[in-house]
């Protein structure tokens, strides 16, 4: 079922600590077609990261809030993909995944189908420093990680939002607006001809909003004129092989 | 709730001896008679349950130490485990009126139960037979967790070896272990049917003590939970379901397999409808939910809502106070696959009682902190048992066994030992966050403590400590922090004033990134008699203190997340502890954080800032004349420039090699305008009682900075524009002083 699978993290350019990282994984079949597991994302349980620090420290990152959820297979025939966001903001706990500057190592691992995990290579990630320090305490706090990871806002997050309206990276904005509900003025924000702002907002919300998973979900239908001509965007915005 | 033993009924002194994993070694052998025609030995059998472990106190002040016990005997074996909770006897308080009330747990029916040995004839008594209950003590006694490393019963007498994982309070974690041994004696009537509750009398050994302990049966079962449902309006808690086996199961049958007892009460069937639910919606459902919580009886919150994406269910409550909440979603919809059962192809959940019943129980299990199997450390199997998602289930099913008819509805055999006999930390909702104690507990040395636990001492009732400090530093930083006791009670309470690191009564405890514990104290220790002050109903005393060079070197030189938690003996009687608090250090980021953080990572400058002076280090004195001219903007700098300022403000001398320094008035002057400019008047005098020792009550560089505040405050034509905030700042800085020279109630 899964011969030849491989999964692949897409390197990420140096970012400050005081923005979010949101990395693209993909899967990709063999020579063979395989029936997977379409649930390649954190929330339903089949991914999982690994994070390896600057000191030496190992973090994990998963879902933090443990769910129930029914299975969602997809067949990808030989030499097809299938796209999913990792959103690398915190650990299972719920702490800042990314502490503080320096050279990271990701490795991803995937249920693909029972008894059929596949893991990553590992990729490195470079942290720098922050660019605004109240944006990076603000992405220390654990009701603003929850608050992005759940694309709402928990518990005392709210004033940390007006702290990331500031951020210069179209990700940590798309993130914070699915959090407020502001996904309209985020559209508007965007340019549909800059390829770069378009991938990073369907990046962002498959991240946390995934394809598959979230169809229903309004904000999503709002987002959906923005995606862009390319395949593997369209693709990943809705969790489809491609 | 266990498998009836097979272990022959114990009559006599038959040995039943059990090992480490509780697992019978030894089969039973035939001994002496019994040794009383009316009281014989209990079967193994009436052990199995909940008990309330007592430890009777040696004296009037002994601390009141008890917690539930659970023992659970199976076919072939035999486990023991508990909780125990200890708070000190206020029976007589040297310093004041309020005498805090002993806490005792809700559900208890025996809330005067006396704790001294009672006869065994007790048990003959008739009535009342007090239903079921579960002993449960605020957290903030908790003390103790113990579970057993083999057993015998012989002749009515458990003895069981037993590991003690002691709990540190400050941190909220296991910190040690040390062994013992449990030693009690049950009876029971040969001629009457005894309706009271069943009593054990024995001794604890353990920590070089013997005590007197007493053991109160309170239910067949090990632990037990209230279950408040909530639904919203159309959507369905399925009181009961029809599963495969053809047999009825219901939430509370589910959970008797694991030998709890829930109760299910359903709340609120009304909440209004929402097509999507978010994370912040449960949140706020859970958080306005009309049932307040009383008493200290475990509850959990159960919503049955619409929809949240296609999730079956979540345990989304991962806040502060975690676990105290969990979520079935009704309109999520089975797959048509023909592994799911015809009937139940493509309904949604709410109209498929036995997939939703299992969902709820699922999620429950969550808030209990239960893992899915795949993603438990333990790494027990996947399966068909509750704790497995939905969709592994469905792996395992097929067109003749299709899901739900194929799913087990009990816990595996990981979840259900965890289930009764994980410490309460773990298991109680509203405590650890979810997926703490997975691991091991911690290991460590055995530390030499007496039956109390390290923890003899309660949290104080009607005091409360808070402790603040910066979010985040870099590594160098120069770090503060403040220290507020308030009187939360009814009536004024005597505590001590020596809220700083130098005199003993406060102590910061400090968990490092990597686990490790450390007690933060000043460099300089002083000695005296603890002068105290009188705290009214809501005043409070505060005071600041500098935490970057302490009795650990540079105290924060670890990157990652340090948990600080300060503890202060407020009274002879009374320690208290403030909520943990959390600083984020990391590596400097900046050039100027770079150049900074080099020159404050020696010891020569950190004992200067530690102390207030640099004394005969020259080398110090020029790195912190660098730092404060150089950065006077940055609060490291500002107080390397007071530092300074209080050095050259005095005289030195170097007795050993005979050299003295003379005071430098025009210096000292000329450092206190760099570390003032800029800067708000109450945080230069923040950071100037923070640089001065907590042992020297005259430092110059406090009465210097106030004097320096005072003259320039603003000029009548600039006062009234600078009113409202300049005369509140010079009035902040003023108290802030005075709180160093003598913390005044406020």
């Amino acid at each position: 079922m899964s011969a030849g699978l491989q999964l692949v993290l897409r390197a990420a350019a140096p970012l400050p600590i005081d923005e979010c990282l949101v990395m693209v994984v993909t899967l990709e079949a063999g020579s063979e077609a395989s029936t997977v597991s379409a649930r390649l994302n954190l929330i339903e349980g089949d991914l999982a990261v690994a994070v390896d620090g600057p000191s030496g420290q190992t973090a994990r990152c998963v879902w933090p809030w443990p769910v129930d959820a029914m299975p969602r297979w997809v067949e990808l025939a030989p030499g097809q993909r299938l796209a999913g966001a990792l959103p690398l903001l915190a650990t299972d706990t719920s702490s800042p995944l990314f502490p503080s500057p320096g050279e990271y190592t990701v490795t991803a691992t995937f249920d693909a189908a029972p008894g059929a995990a596949v893991s990553s290579a590992p990729v490195s990630v470079r942290r720098t420093p922050p660019d605004a320090e109240r944006r990076a305490a603000v992405l220390r706090e654990r009701d603003v990680l929850q608050s992005l990871l759940s694309a709402s806002v928990l518990g005392a997050a709210a004033d940390g939002f007006v702290v990331l309206e500031s951020s210069r990276t179209t990700t940590t904005r798309t993130l914070s607006a699915l959090a407020l509900d502001r996904v309209v003025d985020l559209v508007a924000s965007v340019d549909p001809d800059d390829d770069r702002s378009v991938a990073d907002v369907v990046a962002a919300v498959s991240a946390v909003l995934p394809g598959g998973f979230a169809d229903a979900d309004p904000r999503r239908a709002a987002i959906e004129p923005l995606v862009g001509r390319r395949l593997e965007e369209q693709a990943l915005f809705r969790g489809a092989p491609f | 709730m266990s498998e009836p033993c097979n272990c022959p009924e114990p009559s006599s002194d038959e040995a039943l001896v059990f090992d480490e994993d509780g697992e019978i070694v030894r089969p039973p052998h035939h001994a002496g008679p019994v040794t009383s025609p009316l009281l014989g030995p209990c079967p193994i059998g009436a052990l199995d349950g909940s008990w309330l472990l007592e430890v009777v106190p040696k004296t009037l002040f002994s601390p009141r130490l008890r917690g539930p016990m659970r023992i659970e005997v199976g076919a072939s074996s035999l486990r023991v485990s508990g909780d125990m909770y200890s708070q000190r006897s206020h029976v007589l308080d040297p310093v004041g009126p309020v005498i805090p009330p002993i806490v005792s747990p809700a559900l208890n029916p025996d809330d005067d139960a006396d704790t001294a040995p009672s006869d065994v004839a007790d048990d003959l008594v008739v009535f009342p037979l007090p239903p079921p209950w579960y002993p449960s003590f605020p957290k903030s006694q908790y003390s103790w967790y113990f579970r057993s490393h083999g057993a015998t019963y012989v002749n009515g007498t458990l003895t069981v070896q037993i590991v003690r994982h002691l709990w540190n309070r400050a941190t909220q974690e296991f910190v040690s272990t040390d062994h013992g041994t449990l030693v009690l004696t049950c009876r029971r009537s040969l001629v009457a049917i005894a309706i009271r509750p069943l009593v054990m009398q024995g001794t604890l050994t353990i920590g070089g003590t013997v005590s007197t302990i007493k053991a109160t049966k309170t239910s067949t079962f090990y632990r037990g939970c209230r279950i408040e449902v909530d639904a919203m309006v159309n959507r369905n808690f399925p009181a009961s379901a029809t599963i495969g086996s053809g047999a009825v199961a219901t939430f509370r049958s589910i959970y008797a397999t694991a030998g709890w007892d829930v109760t299910v009460v359903t709340d609120a069937i009304n909440i209004p409808n929402d097509a999507s639910l978010t994370n912040a919606e449960l949140a706020v459902l859970l958080s306005s939910q009309p049932q307040p919580a009383t008493g200290e009886g475990w509850r959990l919150w159960l919503f049955v809502g619409s929809a949240s994406g296609t999730l079956f269910g979540i345990m989304f409550d991962d806040d502060l106070v975690p676990r105290e909440g969990a979520a079935g979603f009704a309109d999520a919809r089975l797959s048509s696959d023909a592994v799911i059962a015809a009937a139940a192809r493509n309904q949604p959940l709410n109209n498929v009682p036995a997939a939703f019943l299992r969902t709820l129980v699922h999620e429950a299990g969550h808030a209990f902190n239960l893992f899915h199997p795949k993603h438990d450390v333990h790494q027990p199997a996947i399966g068909i048992e509750i704790m497995n998602q939905t969709g592994d289930v469905i792996g395992f099913a097929s067109t003749a066994n299709p899901y739900p008819n194929n799913a087990a509805f009990v816990f595996s055999d990981h979840d259900r030992t965890s289930l009764i006999h994980s410490p309460d930390p773990q298991v109680r909702p509203g405590w650890k966050n979810f997926g703490w104690g997975h691991g091991s507990l911690s290991a460590g040395l055995p530390a030499p403590v007496d039956v109390g636990g390290l923890s003899a001492t309660d949290d104080a009732n009607g005091l409360v400590l808070n402790l603040s400090m910066p979010q985040q530093a870099f590594v160098g930083e120069y770090v503060t922090a403040e220290v507020e006791l308030t009187n939360t009670g009814d009536g004024p309470r005597h505590v001590t004033s020596l809220l700083t690191l130098a005199e003993g009564d406060l102590v910061f405890l400090r968990t490092t990134p990597n686990g490790a514990l450390d007690h933060v104290l000043d460099v300089a220790l002083g000695c005296g008699p603890r002068p105290l002050v009188v705290l009214q109903p809501g005043q409070s005393i505060t005071n600041r203190v500098q935490v970057f060079f302490t009795n650990q070197g540079v105290t924060f030189t670890m990157p990652g997340r340090h948990t600080v938690v300060a503890q202060l003996e407020a009274d002879a009687m009374t320690t208290v502890y403030s909520e943990p608090v959390t600083i984020d250090i990391r590596t400097p980021g900046s050039d100027k954080e770079v150049t900074i953080s080099a020159k404050t990572l020696t010891r020569g400058v950190g004992r200067a800032l530690a102390l207030g002076d640099f004394a005969n280090d020259e080398a110090a004195r020029a790195v912190l004349t660098d730092l404060a001219e150089s950065h006077a903007d940055t609060d490291t700098g500002a107080a390397s420039a007071l530092v300074m300022a209080n050095s050259l403000a005095r005289s030195f001398t170097d007795f050993r090699a005979d050299r003295r320094r003379n005071a430098a008035p025009k210096e000292a002057a000329r450092f206190l305008d760099l570390a003032l400019d800029g800067r708000s008047a109450e945080r230069a005098v923040e950071l100037a009682v923070t640089v001065a020792s907590p042992t020297e009550k005259d430092a110059p560089v406090v009465a210097d900075t106030l004097a320096r505040i005072r003259k320039n405050r603003p000029k009548a034509s600039a006062r009234a524009r600078a009113k409202a905030d300049g005369t509140a700042d010079v009035a902040s800085a003023e108290q802030i002083a005075e709180d160093f020279v003598a913390p005044q109630a406020r």
